[in-house]
């Protein structure tokens, strides 16, 4: 699996706006083609329907595997979010 | 839909960043991320050594304009610790970073969220040498330019998985 691969996308999508745009966007297969991604990778990656970056990328950490638990530095979850008063709604709408 | 973890996010970033300075030996070149940053993240993140207290700190001025300033008097392996914890900071309040779910700052857990996003930027694992688990702390912390310390801490969550 192309572990690095899969993080680099979600790396250059915090780094830069116009990747961010254009993987959210319609110009992700265009996108993801320099990250060195096994084919069932890029179907998967392609197949992944979602509206926000943080969607799109705990979506890549569903196809890295397994979630780890750093409980003491806490995940960023829903739960998270309520204890901050904040909805995931609203996260949405902080983008 | 689940949101990322935050180690996630954190190798995410850590390998993107790699990949963009063409790093692939340590140490970590901490000050050529700050004094250049990916063009998008220029009014985010830049670095000023002279802050006469505490170990280092990131600001966004008045002007807009996120710094991070690091403190001198403190030992280069503390320092580049401080500047990476300070990274983390500035990466939590840029438009991408925010999109993508990193922390909203300033957080209660920030002190540790930003460690532990250095301890994986200053000692990435894919640039350990592969006699490193037979390395000394204080070989380790020579070849990335880091206090003993954090090899140690580092050592703990390689190890660990």
């Amino acid at each position: 699996m192309s572990v690095r691969g899969l993080q680099k996308i979600v790396g250059k999508a915090v780094i830069s706006d116009h990747f961010r745009d254009g993987l959210l966007g319609e110009r992700r297969a265009e996108l993801i083609g320099g990250f060195d991604l096994e084919p069932d990778e890029l179907d998967k990656v392609m197949a992944i329907r979602v509206e926000t970056l943080a969607e799109f990328a705990g979506a890549i950490e569903e196809i890295v595997g397994p979630r780890h638990d750093s409980s003491i530095f806490g995940h960023v979850t829903e739960g998270r979010y309520r204890r901050f008063g904040l909805s995931v709604a609203e996260l949405s709408a902080h983008e | 839909m689940a949101l990322p973890s935050l180690e996630f996010l954190c190798d995410s970033l850590v390998a993107i960043l790699l990949d963009y300075y063409g790093i692939d030996q340590p140490p970590v070149p901490i000050r050529d991320i700050l004094r250049s940053p990916p063009p998008d993240l220029t009014g985010d993140l830049s670095l000023v050594e002279g802050l006469p207290f505490n170990d280092a700190l990131w600001i966004r001025l008045p002007n807009g304009q996120g710094k991070v300033f690091a403190n001198l008097d403190i030992s280069e392996p503390e320092r580049r610790y401080a500047m990476a914890r300070s990274l983390f900071t500035g990466l939590c309040y840029t438009k991408g970073g925010r999109a993508a779910g990193l922390p909203y700052a300033p957080n209660d857990n920030l002190n540790a969220q930003a460690a532990f996003f250095a301890r994986r930027l200053l000692m990435p694992d894919n640039l350990l040498p592969p006699d490193w688990q037979a390395m000394p702390p204080d070989e380790l912390a020579a070849l990335f330019a880091v206090p003993e310390w954090l090899v140690e801490d580092r050592l703990q969550e390689l190890v660990a998985g």
